[in-house]
């Protein structure tokens, strides 16, 4: 890879896209937008290889390429419109019945959507990517008071939002 | 939820990008490669260009046998044959990487 050969730099990509792509998602809410920083982030792995050191792993420095670009990005940007309250909250299931697993993966997803950016981050770099809290620390910089502040509001607004998407269907998913 | 389901959750709730991503991502890693390889092409053009200047110059002296007409020609002659041995090096060099 060092060497910049195209099909181990390919590998890198088939490995680490969903979990970054994942990731920028939960960051900038916006699975187009979040496309086109994925294409950055692996462009900026591609001409600056040398540079990483194998002090840490290769997945650790690409997650922190991938959170940095992301909120750049966000830098000066107008604030993504969270949910505040029951009424701005998507209406719970209609049809209820046995969920498809396309289903449930669209419920999971929109219940992450729904979390604050850094709460949404921090849950998945911490039960996702399999993360410590030293860890996500040394990634996203943030404080260790914020980072167990966040798990611990994530999981609740998590839950809650499940509850809200799925009423009693919730017993299904988990 | 404990941390079992939790992990499990997000599994399952995880995005993938569109099919065509790493083709594009591929594509557009081209552009990067070609400039790099053209940067190399005219460095390594110069200076063979210069090297087949003073080795016809050092020839044309030491022969002296030869005119200045014929040696401005036989100059240009080698300097465009380096250029294009260089430039299929170059092709050759990127097909490499490519496979």
């Amino acid at each position: 890879m060092l060497k910049g050969e195209r099909h181990a730099f390919k590998t890198i990509v088939e490995l680490n896209k969903d979990v970054l792509f994942t990731l920028i998602c939960s960051i900038v809410k916006n699975s187009s937008l979040a496309e086109d920083l994925l294409q950055d982030v692996f462009i900026k792995v591609y001409q600056n290889i040398h540079t990483f050191n194998y002090k840490s792993n290769l997945s650790t420095w690409l997650y922190r390429i991938a959170i940095n670009t992301s909120y750049n990005h966000l830098k000066g940007q107008k604030p993504h419109t969270y949910y505040k309250n029951e009424t701005s909250l998507p209406q719970p299931m209609e049809n209820k019945g046995t969920l498809t697993k396309m289903d449930r993966k669209k419920y999971i997803q929109k219940a992450i959507y729904l979390l604050k950016p850094d709460e949404a981050l921090i849950l998945q770099l911490h039960y996702l990517c399999d993360l410590k809290i030293k860890e996500i620390e040394s990634i996203t910089a943030f404080s260790t008071s914020k980072i167990k502040t966040d798990l611990h509001r994530g999981r609740k607004n998590l839950e809650y939002a499940l509850k809200r998407l799925l009423g009693a269907e919730l017993k299904e998913i988990l | 939820m404990n941390d079992e389901q939790l992990k499990q959750l997000f599994k399952e709730g995880i995005r993938t990008p569109s099919t065509k991503f790493t083709g594009q991502l591929m594509q557009n890693l081209e552009p990067q490669e070609q400039i790099a390889i053209t940067k190399w092409h005219y460095k390594k053009t110069f200076a063979y260009f210069l090297i087949a200047l003073l080795t016809s110059s050092f020839t044309a002296v030491i022969i002296n046998h030869i005119n200045r007409p014929l040696f401005i020609i036989l100059t240009g002659v080698v300097a465009f044959i380096t250029h294009y041995l260089l430039h299929m090096v170059a092709t050759y060099k990127k097909l490499l990487s490519s496979t």
